[in-house]
């Protein structure tokens, strides 16, 4: 909301307080103020000067020479470019030193004598927007401001500002809190300043009109729920015209725009209040008839008067005449009942619209107004009849209106509300005492009424009508104290007792996963869990629909969905990198993935986020490539997988299995791991088709874990690991090579001499792998370097003979291998 | 002295004299073993000059015989001193050839860095830490949340504008289903399950239906902090933030604490900080205000822990929440939000060596 200072000024006395003090204190209490302006004025130097003779200029077809009268002040020639200027034509005109406004930076210059392409150009005639008055004055097409209606010829010379009547004031524009109804009026903000700085607080008192029944209009709410107080008031003899200047000039700097003095008066009324009013021309309402408000009936339809028709919604809140539809409550009137040049007789609203339904009705037709922003946040429910009299009271001396009727029906239950205050809890939540004084001198400004009880802790504080959406517990009013005492009186102390923190198994485990991942040279990325299906299709991905959770109501394509896998992210991160010039690109992202599981309850989402650990390498980082060339090859990305497997101790339970059910990858280069039976993840070359398609100038390899699952794994170890002494006898160590079929994977041999279940046999290490002439095509040839140890004894020559000759044999058995 | 003793003498005195001269010809080791053979070997030059002592009287063989030790004892002595030397050059010849240009670059594979946003959140963390806050684990906290703990259980009232303070992405999951647009419900989740004494922060992923700029996403990350006790004051509040700031922008800092209006916090504030750029002198960053607002805090609202069933007249509390970019943007000057998610290599190379 736009505050006026001038308008304040009115309800509180301002002076000798800057606006920056006031907005400072403002702020520090909870009512943010956004910015600080100047308006109405903020130009100088600025006179009225009527165009004598336009020529052209010699040099340029755009501009023109313009001679202008300034009165007693005498003549200046001005180059122009402004398509409107007119012999004849009163204008805003700025002399040499004047200060006017910057169109394309903003802020003000000052002017100085200039020559445009070779003609001397005193001063300059001036648009609305230089002269920072195009929210307050409107005209049509580019150009110069004509002022020939506002001026008259013995003005040329003066001072515009004085000539115009502008009063320079001040407008802050401030942000009430979500829960202040109150703050979005004057009078809220009036009480706020006059707390804060202690001044006395003048309210506004209406002549009161009392109501009586009209026998032409009847008002019967059948749904208190959703409208709990109407009033109705008729006015006859309505002149509609333009509202005085100040009114205009005020809702102006409101940021309203005036239209005619009946519609300005309802937005001027709702800004000293915060009362929304409506009027209605009741010769398009009719003249006879029951004012209604219900939720809107199946397939109905509402003109608006934003020009919109509008389908509305089983709970969007109509006013009605005769049952047929005339306003949408508490958010905008009617284009058909609209006020109009012509309009002789008005209808007035004033009604109170309870915040939720308000809320629901202006969003199932989304709109949101001034007036639904401030039903929604809580109008006061006792101030309706208040703002009504204030409109009829204006209405009759702004628009000569003569008061008919006031008919009302009133559903209001507002009792009283007073809440037990102890200033001993305040202390021992604030960790600060504020005096029974202090804590008076703060509410009472605010409206609360302080009343003492017996005992001298305790107060009893009765709330006013206007905070009733706000407060109504002590811990709302301790906060009114010191929202306006200031936070700046507490002391800074630290909780008393010590607690040690926590670090959880989880947490450890993902710090050893990040610090392994990162020490194997894989660097740390973060992206978006919100993707969208253009990144699935650019990566050659897909993802399950059924358990896909989607939002409904995104702005952006890019983030319709949540991510079931990283890699589509990390593939766009690796093309970005590699387009910026990154050859070498080694990539890991540790994040949620998210899968529809269950079905949704009250507290249950019924979806499953697994943390994910997913990596990314194309070309080697490796630094000192002079000396050794290294390849990255399937084996490098799996290499860094089993050095994190390694470290987790879980190695050996995993299986590599040659699989691949995504398209996205190389058939004969992917492998699945799974931990014992379950599947943990997969690792693999990018398709080539692919890589060719999304242009990556080298092979990509990948992986994706499931994170869980190691962590499911990883929990069930116990806590405290028994640790065995070392063997205190000697290891020794064999090879063995033998050729054998393609077919016969690493896997299968190492468990075939894992089936032994040789005690002796410790490691078995995979040293040299060749195929070429020397072996049949299909064949390869493959080394082991097995370690034997016994716990219990140096081993003899005979016992190491004995194990190797088992481990042969169980191999030969096994699986179709030559031993050389 | 008999004239054969002189004689066997004048022998051994010249076979030293030949070993000095042979070894010092010697230029390998195998020529100086050559030559320990030939002289000392057992069928050795001095073997066969030793044979001649059982020639010559009993008297004076002991004395010739300790004349043809002192010569054996002298060769051996030639024979180290010349292998000594040889090795000596050899090794000198050795480190001469595997001499290398020890500026040309070494070879290893670069560690990876982590994200700042992680660099970021563990700093957060850790000085929480040290003030006696655990971390929540992600699990607890889902992203995809009920409308019961991103809303009613943290105070939001049904159909209030509280609710539109944040743009809330909803899912084709459930009408009660959303993306949690604050990291606050670990606050509930977790006090479902835990009794006080309370001291946690829980890191997250939140979600905003908002226009994407420099300084607004429709991702982020929070961290939310909840401290329940008895006796807990809003002076604590003010104290542990305090700190916060001293230790995070590595000097001590003036705060200001604003009020404000959150559901589940009741008294609320809005945290400034003093400009990091300016020292409070107005600048560009702070839109001339002298005050960088970083997070939003307040004494948790007795209706949220009589939700989760706690006695509001043994407990208070305080929670607060900040936005994890924000405070890394502020760190290292970041200008816009998205280059922590454009994830160019030259941004991140930047962050080696800051954890």
């Amino acid at each position: 909301m736009r505050v006026s200072l001038e308008w304040l000024n009115e309800y509180v006395n301002l002076d000798g307080l800057q606006p920056e003090t006031i907005a400072e204190a403002l702020t520090n209490a909870g009512l943010e103020v956004e910015t600080i302006e100047t308006v109405g004025g903020i130009f100088s130097g600025v006179i009225v000067g009527k165009i004598e003779t336009v020529s052209p200029h010699p040099n340029a077809d755009r501009l023109r020479l313009v001679q202008v009268n300034l009165g007693a002040k005498g003549q200046n020639q001005v180059v122009c470019g402004a398509p409107n200027v007119a012999p004849g034509m009163r204008i805003a005109y700025a002399q040499i030193g004047a200060q006017v406004i910057n169109r394309k930076e903003g802020g003000l210059f000052e002017l100085k004598p200039i020559k445009i392409r070779g003609i001397e150009s005193t001063g300059m005639i001036c648009s609305l927007e230089e002269l920072g008055l195009d929210e307050q004055y409107t005209r049509q097409g580019d150009g110069i401001w004509p002022i020939n209606d506002l001026t008259e010829e013995a003005d040329l010379g003066k001072d515009l500002k004085e000539v115009l009547q502008l009063k320079p004031d001040t407008v802050l524009d401030v942000t009430p809190n979500a829960n202040r109804g109150d703050l979005m009026s004057m009078l809220g903000v009036a009480r706020e300043v006059s707390a804060l700085f202690k001044r006395p607080f003048k309210g506004l008192q209406p002549k009161a009109f009392s109501s009586s029944s009209d026998s032409n209009y009847q008002i019967q709410l059948t749904e208190p729920g959703i409208c709990r107080y109407y009033g109705g008031a008729v006015l006859e003899n309505v002149q509609v015209g333009e509202s005085p200047d100040w009114m205009r000039q005020r809702l102006v700097n409101a940021g309203i725009r005036a239209i005619n003095n009946v519609v300005d008066i309802t937005n001027y009324v709702m800004l000293e209040f915060g009362q929304p009013l409506h009027a209605f021309d009741i010769q398009k309402l009719g003249s006879q008839g029951t004012i209604n408000v219900r939720y809107a009936k199946p397939n109905e339809t509402f003109l608006a008067l934003d020009g919109v028709n509008r389908q509305l919604m089983g709970q969007s809140v109509v006013v009605t005449f005769n049952d047929h539809s005339v306003a949408l409550g508490g958010v905008m009137g009617g284009e058909e009942t609209e006020i109009s040049e012509s309009t002789s007789t008005v209808f007035l609203e004033s009604a109170f619209f309870p915040p939720a339904s308000n809320r629901r009705s202006a969003r199932s037709v989304g709109i949101r107004t001034e007036s639904s922003a401030r039903f929604e946040r809580g109008v006061d429910p006792l101030t309706c009849q208040l703002a009504l009299h204030r409109a009829i009271e204006l209405l009759e001396k702004y628009a000569q209106a003569s008061f008919k009727s006031l008919t009302e029906d009133d559903h209001r239950r507002h009792e009283k509300l007073e809440i037990p205050f102890s200033l001993s809890r305040l202390a021992r939540i604030l960790g600060l005492a504020i005096s029974a004084q202090d804590v008076e001198a703060i509410l009472q400004p605010l409206g609360f009424e302080i009343k003492p009880t017996g005992d001298p802790d305790q107060r009893l504080i009765t709330v006013p009508s206007f905070r009733s959406q706000d407060v109504y517990r002590e811990i709302d009013l301790i906060e009114e104290v010191i929202r306006i005492y200031g936070y700046d009186a507490i002391p800074y102390t630290l909780p008393k007792d010590t607690i040690a923190p926590v670090q959880s198994f989880r947490s450890r485990l993902l710090k050893a996963i990040r610090m392994n991942i990162r020490g194997a040279g894989l660097s740390e990325v973060a992206t978006h869990s919100l993707i969208g299906e253009g990144l699935l299709q650019r990566t050659g991905f897909s993802q399950d629909l059924a358990s896909t959770v989607s939002v409904t109501n995104s702005q952006s394509q890019d983030h319709t969905f949540l991510r079931q896998s990283i890699l589509p992210n990390l593939l766009e991160i690796a093309k970005y990198n590699q387009a910026q010039g990154n050859e070498e690109i080694w990539l890991f992202e540790l994040g949620k993935t998210y899968f529809k599981r269950r079905l949704a309850q009250e507290k249950d989402a019924g979806i499953d986020e697994p943390l994910h650990l997913s990596g990314l390498i194309m070309n080697s980082p490796r630094q000192g490539i002079w000396h050794q060339q290294l390849e990255t090859d399937f084996y490098t990305i799996k290499g860094v997988l089993e050095n994190l497997l390694d470290h987790l101790n879980v190695k050996q339970q995993c299986r590599w299995v040659q699989e691949s059910t995504l398209n996205a990858l190389h058939p004969g280069q992917t492998a699945k791991i799974k931990l014992g039976k379950i599947e943990l993840g997969f690792v693999g070359k990018l398709h080539p088709a692919l890589q060719e398609e999304l242009k990556f100038k080298s092979a990509v390899y990948l992986f994706e874990i499931n994170v869980e699952v190691l962590y499911e794994h990883l929990q069930k170890k116990p806590e405290v690991l028994a640790v065995e002494s070392a063997a205190a006898f000697p290891s020794v160590r064999r090879d063995i090579a033998f050729s054998a079929p393609d077919t016969v994977t690493h896997q299968q041999v190492v468990a075939a001499l894992r089936q032994t279940q040789e005690p002796l046999l410790q490691e078995i290490q995979l040293f040299d792998e060749y195929r070429g002439t020397q072996l049949e095509h299909g064949y390869r040839s493959l080394a082991y370097r097995l370690t034997l140890q016994s716990p219990t004894e140096t081993l003899t020559e005979q016992e190491i003979e004995a194990a190797m000759g088992k481990l042969k044999r169980q191999l030969s058995e096994q699986l179709p291998v030559s031993f050389r | 002295m008999s004239p054969v003793s002189h004689d066997l003498k004048e022998q051994l005195s010249s076979l030293q004299h030949e070993a000095e001269e042979a070894l010092a010809k010697a230029l390998s080791l195998k020529e100086v073993e050559d030559l320990r053979i030939d002289f000392l070997g057992r069928k050795g030059r001095l073997t066969t000059i030793k044979r001649g002592v059982k020639d010559i009287a009993e008297s004076e063989r002991p004395l010739v015989g300790a004349f043809a030790n002192e010569v054996s004892d002298a060769i051996e002595a030639l024979i180290q001193k010349r292998l000594s030397s040889l090795k000596h050059e050899a090794l000198e010849a050795q480190i001469s050839q595997e001499t290398l240009d020890v500026t040309m670059p070494g070879t290893f594979l670069p560690m990876g860095q982590l994200h700042p946003l992680t660099l970021v959140t563990e700093e957060i963390v850790n000085i929480f830490q040290g003030m006696g806050f655990s971390a929540i684990d992600d699990n607890v906290c889902p992203e995809v949340e009920t409308e019961y703990y991103n809303f009613e259980a943290l105070n939001f009232p049904p159909d209030h504008p509280a609710r539109d303070m944040q743009d809330t992405f909803y899912t084709n999951v459930a009408s009660n289903v959303l993306l949690r647009s604050q990291t606050s419900n670990a606050q509930i989740r977790y006090m479902e399950c835990h009794q006080p004494p309370l001291r946690v922060v829980a890191p997250g992923r939140v979600y905003r239906n908002e226009e994407v700029s420099s300084r607004k996403g429709v991702m982020f990350h929070q961290i939310e902090g909840l401290l329940v006790d008895e006796k807990t004051t809003f002076s604590d509040l003010k104290g542990i933030l305090h700190e916060f700031v001293r230790l995070f922008f590595g000097k001590e800092r003036p705060t200001r604490f604003r009020n404000s209006f959150f559901p589940f916090t009741e008294p609320s504030a809005e945290v400034d900080v003093q400009c990091i750029l300016c020292n409070g002198a107005g600048c560009r960053t702070c839109g001339h205000h002298g005050w960088l607002e970083i997070l939003g805090a307040g004494m948790v609202d007795p209706n949220v822990l009589k939700g989760v069933g706690l006695d509001t007249d043994r407990y208070t509390g305080f929670a607060f929440g900040m936005g994890i970019e924000r405070l890394a943007m502020l760190q290292y000057s970041i200008r816009d939000l998205r280059m922590f998610y454009t994830n160019d290599a030259r941004f991140l190379r930047q962050f080696r060596g800051t954890d």
